[in-house]
């Protein structure tokens, strides 16, 4: 892959400071990649043990309920797919390959509705979105020209917020706000361990995990979008999924959300300290970032 | 993220030929269908919050159609019960597929 094009940030302003974008479709592109093939059963466990041979893959000659394709078809699809992400991941025409990975994605998803989860859709939402941006100018096998790099940095920061607000939204209800919800999670086993027996062992302390949980969701979006609470955010933000994570497994959304949240880096900061090394680099002197 | 708290349950009752009902649990509609269909089947004799109750609710007469193919039945139903949230109350939808 090619370094960040340091050295024609002034030719082209900007364009260097895309680098948090550029990590964010290797990191989510690679992600994808990972759930979406076998490799997800040995970094995920369980959770990945659908993607035998690929996510989706038909599975002889049985019936899913979907949209009607032939196995052949989704055979098709799901090769296709995988191709895409690489290409995506990699940054080789990574426009035109996320739009390819994300409409091969939903028509494999829609065959098989019943194994649809909204991780697989916010995968598929991250990578149209990261595709559209300038989110392959740097770090890329194939460097594309920037076109509205500030309108790319603040769709997909307002992307990432949106999904704290609607899953806020979508808490601010009664059986969640008493902790109901959380405690029946609990029973299910589907929050478990140390962390999960001690927060949700009792109604009572159910009941101030449910509105923490759903107020700090609430905030976390408007706090990343603001410059001077975005560190603070950030450390909330990461510390909440990493907690659900350890609880559960709701297939990969926490580490997809990690993967997103890189977008809100200081991408300035990051392009002017490259751009030191690399002059000092080219100049034989040595340096300490 | 671990947000909703809707639940659903499945029933399917069959008329065989004869004109004999039975009662049957819901994986026994999951004969030769792909594997995230039948996990959920299994369970869902039961309430379960599986965020699939909108799933099943689109597709319920499809559903229905899939007890014909074991050739033994005239006709099946399938009854299904949703609640949004805890407190919610349960909604009814039913499907049935006369068998040819």
């Amino acid at each position: 892959m090619r370094a960040p094009p340091v050295p024609d940030a002034s030719a082209a302003p900007g364009t260097a400071r895309l680098w948090p974008l550029a990590v964010a479709r290797i990191a989510i592109g690679g992600l994808f990649l990972v759930r979406t093939t076998p490799l997800a059963a040995l970094v995920f466990g369980p959770v990945g043990a659908d993607a035998r041979p690929l996510l989706g893959w038909p599975a002889g000659d049985t019936v899913a309920l979907g949209i009607g394709l032939s196995p052949l078809a989704l055979e098709i699809l799901c090769v296709t797919r995988t191709l895409a992400l690489v290409a995506f991941a990699l940054g080789v025409h990574a426009r035109y390959a996320a739009l390819v990975a994300v409409v091969s994605g939903y028509l494999v998803i829609y065959q098989a509705p019943f194994a649809f989860t909204s991780t697989q859709y916010l995968l598929l939402q991250a990578t149209l979105l990261l595709g559209l941006a300038d989110a392959s100018t740097v770090l890329a096998v194939r460097p594309e020209a920037a076109r509205s790099p500030a309108s790319s940095r603040w769709m997909l920061r307002a992307f990432v917020a949106s999904v704290y607000l609607w899953a806020a939204f979508a808490k601010v209800r009664h059986d969640w706000l008493d902790g109901r919800t959380l405690a029946m999670f609990h029973e299910e086993g589907r929050l478990r361990g140390p962390l999960a027996d001690w927060l949700l062992s009792t109604p009572g302390r159910c009941a101030v995990v449910g509105p923490a949980v759903a107020f700090g969701e609430l905030a976390i979006g408007p706090l990343l979008l603001y410059r001077r609470t975005r560190p603070f955010a950030l450390i909330l933000a990461a510390s909440l999924h990493l907690g659900i994570e350890w609880m559960g497994h709701p297939d990969v959304i926490g580490w997809t959300m990690l993967c997103l949240l890189v977008v809100f880096l200081d991408g300035e900061r990051g392009a002017r300290r490259l751009q030191r090394i690399q002059a000092a680099d080219s100049s034989g002197q040595t340096t300490s970032p | 993220m671990f947000s909703r708290s809707d639940s659903f349950r499945l029933s399917v009752t069959a008329v065989d030929r004869g004109g004999q009902v039975h009662l049957l649990h819901p994986i026994e509609l999951g004969n030769g269908v792909e594997p995230a269909l039948r996990t959920y089947l299994r369970g869902a004799d039961r309430f379960r919050s599986w965020p699939v109750g909108p799933t099943f609710a689109a597709r319920l007469p499809a559903l229905a159609g899939l007890g014909c193919r074991n050739g033994r039945y005239a006709s099946i139903e399938v009854t299904l019960e949703q609640r949004a949230t805890l407190d919610a109350p349960v909604r009814v939808t039913r499907a049935r597929a006369a068998c040819p």
